[in-house]
């Protein structure tokens, strides 16, 4: 059944295919001229002095890291909704005092400030 | 009649409206049309395809606009508005443009490669002394919701500026003998601005409609109160404005005095209580023309936005002051 | 209940999510005349019109663009708002009944993280660069509530299967008893789908931020992306809060309809009407505000499973 399922997102994939072939298409057909390269990305109308790729702010690297921790946590408790009622409370203190350290985790850092913006 | 023609005469008009110092008339009567016709504003020429220019330029801000001209891709025209008045034929005759398939078309093969070849971003030491890449960013003159004729020169490290740096331009055009906005539209012209950049969309929408009805003298009582009951009510909000941009000089303008939320709550109760003593003066331009660069140094992209907003210099009134002294 | 339908449903499905899209860009456009006071009937076209025009628009792409991931943004978009909706039952039907469809879904969600962080990064542009990274905030901080209220309800059915926790409403829909992680569900599919108040990315303060730079066929695809993510939102949050398909009189599928549009109308008609919730100001509620919220709804709901 799990193979009906799967075989259903590939046909999806296929139609969604289509559908943007037929925009693209549709597009090419209708539009008023070919694309134009190289415009200047929007500068309130000044030139660019350099490229926009560029490393970002630092907030977001400390961000990153308290969302892994919480994210690796999500792998195991996934899995863990599907037997918590059979294994019963001893489940349940396991996942909340392991998600309660999580959350010590992240006051933490919020405390030294890596929730801040400026 | 091709295919191309049909969608061409069919598809909606997305105007960018860049306003120049001495086109306040110009860019109201613009939006209000705007507003009628069901057009919604661009945010940025890539969306626009319709390129307003309120009031009439000074040749230091034609490049400027040439840029955005130029960074736009047909089906696109360009409507110079000089005045109130001006508007509705100058628009009927760019929708014109708009939907001339042959005209558009010359658009298309006309449209240039801008040739600049930019270089990398330098890096310099961030507030905790990490060195990241740091970002020129100038702030106007052609920007969605911006005070025309101001340019704030940024220098950003990520989102948060590190230094601003304030440029006026055009102000050389502006006319001494152009009638001051009404208090009450003015207000609610800032109203809608700070509303628009804190991407409160409906009440901003709101705003505007009023501001264009209070200037025919119909603007409904009942809406007007609803409105700025929501303003003062919107928890959210006040949540979102409070503390940005905190005027706390002792030599500030009181006008000015206190965050973007005191500033907009005290501004929504003057337009309900219907006040009509003039929002703006001139000293209150140049006091903040000089302090903008200390109010924005430190602070996040969107937080200076509404700042600038909120604060709402009038630049072009220092044009007249320079006039004056000269 | 709820079965897998035959192969070919899934043609019914980007049509289904379509019309919806439709309906509600239409519904949005008309409250937007209500407030300028312009005619609604005129509005309700606005949508396709605005697609007209993006069609026969001269594509661009900007000085140094990385064109490949830029465009990529789009497509990469528009499957992923689409696949999310492959577990999403219509009253008795599914596409694609997976046994992990919740994580499935999520994960079809989490794609958009790149697309649109990708859109920004593509164009080479300041505001468009700003605009991709708010996105990231907004997920690393808004994804995890969402991932709990998602949890709450597989908890609460005992199971990864959509079907399964349309079943396991029977008696009593998941709302009335998980109320915060339905709220917080909400709230972050707007999030996700970074529709207002949640639409910072895109912010008129950065001149339209991740789409800034986007123009032409490849700004429709973008935003039938954005679209599809959120109308796929709103059918799961019918089908994992709301009951699904069930309801009394009328047949299940329209049903699903009925209280998806509804779910759908509200995030619509609330998007218009609430400030932008900036990451700036928001990133501490929603790890010291939602994230402990939906722990504890958790939590409860866990406590109910173990002791029934």
């Amino acid at each position: 059944m799990s193979m009906g399922g799967f075989g259903g997102a590939l046909l999806v994939v296929a139609l969604v295919a289509g559908v943007l072939g037929a925009l693209y298409g549709g597009a090419l057909l209708v539009r008023l001229g070919r694309t134009v390269t190289g415009t200047r990305p929007f500068l309130s109308g000044h030139d660019p002095a350099e490229h926009a790729v560029s490393r970002f702010h630092v907030r977001w690297y400390t961000l990153t890291m308290i969302f892994l921790a919480f994210d690796m946590e999500m792998v195991f408790m996934y899995p863990w909704a599907l037997v918590v009622a059979e294994l019963g409370t001893k489940a349940v203190i396991e996942m909340f005092v392991f998600l309660a350290v999580l959350m010590a985790g992240v006051v933490y850092a919020w405390r030294e400030g890596a929730l801040r913006w400026t | 009649m091709d295919l191309t023609a049909r969608l061409l005469r069919w598809a909606d008009i997305r105007p960018l409206v860049a306003e120049v110092p001495g086109g306040t008339w110009a860019r109201l009567a613009v939006e209000r049309l705007a507003r009628e016709r069901g057009w919604r504003v661009a945010a940025c020429p890539a969306e626009a395809n319709l390129l307003v220019v309120a009031g009439t330029p000074h040749a230091e801000v034609e490049p400027y606009l040439l840029r955005v001209w130029q960074s736009m891709t047909a089906p696109r025209a360009r409507a110079d508005v000089p005045s109130g008045p001006a508007a509705a034929s100058a628009l009927d005759a760019a929708v014109a443009e708009l939907h001339d398939p042959a005209r558009q078309r010359d658009h298309a093969a006309s449209a240039v490669h801008s040739g600049l070849d930019p270089e990398m971003a330098d890096r310099d030491a961030d507030r905790d002394g990490l060195a990241l890449d740091q970002l020129t960013v100038p702030l106007g003159p052609v920007l969605p919701d911006w005070p025309a004729g101001l340019v704030v020169h940024t220098v950003l490290q990520g989102d948060v500026i590190q230094s601003a740096r304030v440029q006026l331009t055009g102000l050389a055009a502006t006319r001494a003998a152009d009638e001051p906005v009404p208090a009450a539209a003015a207000r609610l012209d800032t109203c809608a601005r700070v509303l628009s950049v804190a991407g409160a969309h409906d009440a901003a929408l709101a705003a505007r409609r009023l501001r264009d009805e209070v200037l025919t003298g119909q603007a409904p009582e009942r809406r007007l109160q609803r409105w700025a009951a929501w303003v003062r009510r919107s928890r959210l909000l006040r949540w979102s404005l409070a503390g940005i941009g905190r005027v706390d000089d002792a030599d500030a303008p009181p006008a000015l005095a206190g965050d973007a939320l005191a500033r907009l709550h005290r501004a929504a109760e003057a337009v309900s209580h219907r006040h009509d003593d003039p929002p703006r003066h001139t000293d209150a331009a140049q006091w903040m023309v000089e302090a903008l660069p200390r109010l924005l140094e430190g602070r996040e992209l969107a937080v200076a936005r509404i700042a600038v907003a909120s604060l709402d210099p009038a630049v072009e009134t220092l044009a007249h002051t320079e006039v004056a002294d000269g | 209940m709820v079965e897998q339908a035959p192969w070919w449903s899934a043609l019914l499905l980007p049509v289904v999510l379509a019309a919806f899209a439709v309906a509600a860009a239409m519904f949005g456009s008309v409250l937007t005349a209500r407030t300028a006071g312009t005619a609604p009937g005129v509005a309700a076209a606005a949508p396709l019109r605005s697609a007209a025009g993006l069609l026969v628009r001269q594509r661009r792409s900007t000085l140094a663009a990385d064109a490949l991931l830029w465009r990529a943004a789009g497509v990469v978009l528009l499957l992923a708002g689409v696949l999310a909706s492959l577990v999403t039952p219509l009253g008795r039907w599914s596409v694609g009944d997976l046994p992990v469809g919740v994580v499935w879904f999520n994960a079809m969600e989490v794609v958009a993280w790149a697309a649109v962080w990708l859109a920004g990064w593509g164009g080479n542009s300041a505001f468009g660069l700003s605009g991709g990274y708010r996105f990231v905030a907004q997920g690393v901080c808004y994804e995890l509530p969402h991932m709990f209220a998602l949890t709450t309800a597989a908890i609460g059915a005992g199971s990864l299967r959509v079907a399964d926790i349309v079943a396991a409403q029977q008696q009593l829909w998941f709302v009335v008893w998980m109320p915060v992680a339905f709220a917080v569900f909400l709230l972050t599919v707007a999030a996700m789908a970074f529709w207002p108040p949640f639409d910072h990315p895109l912010g008129l303060d950065v001149a339209g931020g991740a789409a800034s730079e986007l123009s032409g066929v490849d700004r429709l695809v973008f935003l039938a992306g954005r679209w599809a993510l959120l109308v796929s939102g709103s059918g799961m949050a019918v089908a994992l809060f709301l009951g699904g398909g069930s309801g009394p009189l009328l047949p299940g599928w329209l049903w699903s309809v009925l209280k998806t549009a509804a779910v759908l109308a509200a995030l619509v008609w609330a998007g218009r009407r609430l400030p932008t919730v900036r990451m700036e100001r928001f990133a501490e509620v929603a790890w010291l505000v939602l994230i402990p919220a939906t722990l504890v709804q958790a939590l409860i709901v866990s406590i109910v499973v173990v002791a029934r």
